[in-house]
């Protein structure tokens, strides 16, 4: 920045741009997302009913990613997975099976996420391995202050997440469901 | 600042014995010099610090008034502010105030960060946190060799150390990718011509050397550690030999080779606890290379290497003294080891004196 000159400005425009592409990418990304994916509801198991709002987010499982997950041989910590589940009872989603890349499901009913593995447990003899798996909508941020007031709600009351599934299997939380009524759904902008 | 002012101090010197500046003038160029460090210096170092205040202010204004603004206005309040803090760093630039442009754009920086933190949290999103940062260092690589911002590349060097450091530990394993973003903010540093950044470069490295004698061959990998940096010295002296007139750069590697092979040794010796025989073959290699580096030290003028030698050295007797006392060894066999090597060290003192002084600052002339 020692020789300032009009080209300097245009530099400076430049990254500024470059960074508002980046920001603006990712707003439409998870707005398309949103808008356009598949909805679905899926029942939510506090991962610890102590406490579920801690701070200003809740931190939110789903039986369909917890230690259960069967995938194949070999897989590692980090891997990228693509777990198809379905509906087995209202907002009850079984894992169907798990694979390295991404397949459309025979059965449209069917729905498949793409998730990261958080850890594989010990497999157990002519079986696949069960793993933990993380989807990106294991957190909820709440409005700060408001996270009691959930709280005392979700104490007593069942819980599920209102999710937006894309194409490839990437997956977000539109918003929380609790005792079937929808809270604090935010518009897309 | 700092190396501005070492290196007009040894030009000075060279143009006063060579009659080209006469000692009043030399005088009035050092007071001047020392003036503009003081008030720069610490105008600079306040801006920088005011920016990274503000960034946190701006920060938690916007999160904390959240739930009561809409999306867009959040979003529109963060691209503002990105874009002011960018256009205030040209502002500042062309007044001539370069410091406090670069603290302008380590805001914008940090404000590109604090947007990807924020539209993550207000979209629930919750992927890999490690992706964040590496967008965000990204953005400060960007900022840095498009405004040629040194501090910018230094905080994307730290960025993305940290990271490797969480891939490397979320993995379980040693995290290669590391390299790429290392190597392209270690050319941008070099392309700047900046050699704290190199330092920092050469600090990333070593770290990471050093990592994988605990990630290779199950944690038990540090004999390579140790081989890579013999390497690396062995280099950095050959270097010295082939191309003298890059100084700073054979110095720099001998004493971050010097560093990465310490580590691995001092690993071998107290982690993986060797047997008796094995364990005194490694201190005594470890003690022998650290007297060789402390000769080195003296003898080509690189104060580094002497100072790694010195506090090495302490370390390592400590180390045997701590592992041995009333174990394996018995205290005073420590310690007629430990005088056995430093009237060696003493010995080695005498002949370097006996030779006359040790060669004063052998890089003068020399372009860095």
């Amino acid at each position: 920045m020692i020789n300032l000159s009009p080209r300097s400005w245009i530099a400076i425009a430049l990254v500024a741009l470059v960074q508002t592409v980046a920001l603006a990418t990712m707003v439409y990304g998870r707005v398309t997302l949103l808008r356009d994916g598949r909805e679905i509801v899926a029942e939510v198991i506090p991962v610890d009913p102590r406490d579920i709002f801690r701070g200003d987010y809740v931190i939110l499982g789903y039986n369909f990613g917890r230690g259960e997950v069967p995938v194949p041989v070999g897989t590692v910590t980090g891997d990228k997975v693509y777990v198809t589940i379905k509906e087995a009872a209202p907002q009850q989603w079984e894992v169907v099976s798990a694979s390295s890349t991404l397949t459309k499901p025979a059965d449209p009913a069917q729905v498949v996420l793409k998730g990261i593995v958080n850890y594989v447990g010990a497999t157990p003899e002519n079986e696949l391995p069960k793993a933990s798996i993380r989807y990106g909508i294991e957190n909820y941020f709440v409005p700060e202050g408001t996270g009691l007031d959930l709280e005392k709600q979700v104490r007593e009351k069942k819980i599920a997440a209102v999710l937006a599934v894309g194409q490839s299997g990437d997956v977000a939380i539109k918003a929380l469901m609790v005792d079937g009524k929808r809270v604090s759904q935010e518009p897309l902008l | 600042m700092w190396s501005y002012r070492k290196r007009i101090d040894r030009d000075l010197v060279r143009w006063r014995e060579a009659g080209w500046v006469t000692p009043d003038a030399e005088a009035a160029i050092r007071r001047d010099i020392e003036k503009g460090v003081r008030t720069l210096g610490l105008a600079n170092s306040l801006a920088i610090l005011s920016a990274v205040l503000m960034g946190f202010a701006v920060m938690s204004f916007v999160a904390s008034n959240w739930e009561y603004m809409p999306r867009i206005l959040r979003l529109g309040l963060l691209i503002a502010a990105l874009w002011a803090s960018y256009g205030l760093s040209g502002v500042l630039a062309r007044r001539g105030m370069d410091g406090f442009a670069h603290a302008a754009i380590l805001l914008g920086v940090g404000i590109f960060g604090g947007s990807i933190m924020l539209i993550s949290q207000m979209y629930h999103m919750d992927g890999n946190p490690a992706d964040a940062v590496l967008l965000w260092a990204g953005g400060a690589l960007l900022a840095g060799v498009g405004l040629r911002s040194n501090p910018a590349l230094a905080f994307a060097m730290v960025l993305v150390c940290y990271w490797g450091i969480t891939e490397a530990f979320r993995l379980d394993t040693v995290f290669w990718p590391f390299l790429v973003p290392w190597a392209l903010i270690s050319a941008a540093f070099y392309w700047q011509r900046w050699r704290p950044g190199l330092h920092l470069s050469g600090l990333a490295l070593t770290g990471f050397v050093v990592s994988l004698g605990y990630w290779l061959n199950g944690g038990h990998a540090h004999g390579l550690v140790v081989a890579g940096g013999l390497i690396v010295m062995a280099a950095a002296i050959a270097g010295e030999r082939l191309k003298p007139e890059l100084p700073a750069l054979w110095s720099g590697s001998f004493n971050y080779g010097l560093v990465m092979a310490l580590a691995g040794l001092f690993a071998l010796q107290f982690i993986e606890g060797p047997e008796l025989d094995v364990f005194i073959l490694l201190a005594v290699l470890a003690l022998a290379l650290l007297i060789a580096s402390i000769f080195w030290g003296l003898s080509s003028g690189n104060s580094g290497a002497l100072w790694l030698g010195y506090t090495g050295f302490s370390i390592e007797i400590l180390s045997i003294y701590v592992k041995t006392v009333g174990t394996l060894l018995n205290t005073s066999l420590f310690f007629l080891v430990a005088a056995l090597i430093v009237s060696a060290l003493a010995a080695v003192a005498y002949r370097l004196h006996a030779r006359g002084e040790p060669p004063k600052n052998p890089i003068v002339g020399a372009t860095s």
